[in-house]
């Protein structure tokens, strides 16, 4: 009877520790489409005007450093 | 006579003796071989497949976003009266164009990579365009900013509605 008790506990246990799991690791990648859908509207997001200093504004807002991102991701991934 | 077969069948064992061993060796070399095509082909499962992918569409959106943001802010700079800084203005657009075909190379290298027999090498392809096109891209920003501080400083460009 208690040994029953006891898989029946470890059962849901495991089923709980995997539930949890996966919402953790959708969260984490729904989290990274996020991220990244955020970062690609602020590239695309710039004014229309040819006004010199809204020219120099948006070139300075230019972000150049974290175009390789993902190739440490796909390095790893090659692993 | 019986000394003739003696000799030809102590011959004939020997030479087995002596080939058997390099034959088996042949053929484990050989399926040696092949496991190791098999294995490195299934190396990259059709999970990291998916991730490699999914990373490498990531990092195509990310340069097409910052090459069609530079090539805004060439035609903004267009727009003006820009007739002195011309040359410096056109060398710029055509570096740009170079990181587009740059571009579509690395498109093309990333989606071998999950086909191809050495992944890796196929992935120093990709380190060494990506570099390219950063460094290229930088070199245009760089251009741009010094053709706008020379549109202010100089007083060139001085468009109408200003």
């Amino acid at each position: 009877m208690t040994n029953k008790l006891v898989i029946s506990l470890l059962a849901i246990l495991v089923i709980v520790l995997g539930f949890f799991g996966y919402v953790v690791s959708s969260n984490k990648s729904f989290t990274e489409t996020k991220t990244f859908e955020r970062e690609i509207t602020k590239v695309e997001t710039i004014s229309e005007t040819d006004d010199i200093d809204s020219i120099e504004t948006d070139l300075n807002a230019t972000d150049l450093d974290g175009l390789d991102q993902e190739l440490t991701s796909i390095e790893t991934e090659l692993k | 006579m019986k000394l003739t077969k003696g000799l030809l069948f102590l011959s004939f064992t020997l030479i087995t003796l002596v080939l058997t061993p390099q034959v088996l060796a042949k053929q484990e070399i050989r399926v040696k071989i092949e496991e190791k095509k098999t294995e490195r082909l299934e190396k990259l499962s059709a999970i990291r497949r998916e991730r490699i992918m999914s990373y490498s569409n990531k990092m195509i959106v990310r340069l097409e976003s910052t090459v069609e943001r530079l090539e805004k802010l060439i035609t903004r700079i267009e727009k003006r009266d820009v007739s002195e800084i011309k040359t410096s203005l056109n060398e710029a657009k055509q570096k740009l164009t170079l990181v587009k075909s740059n571009v579509v190379t690395l498109k093309d290298s990333l989606s071998s990579m999950t086909t191809v027999e050495d992944p890796k090498a196929e992935f120093e392809k990709v380190r060494e365009t990506l570099k390219g096109i950063q460094n290229d891209l930088k070199e245009v920003h760089s251009k741009l900013v010094k053709l706008v501080g020379d549109i202010k400083g100089l007083r060139v460009g001085e468009n109408k509605n200003d």
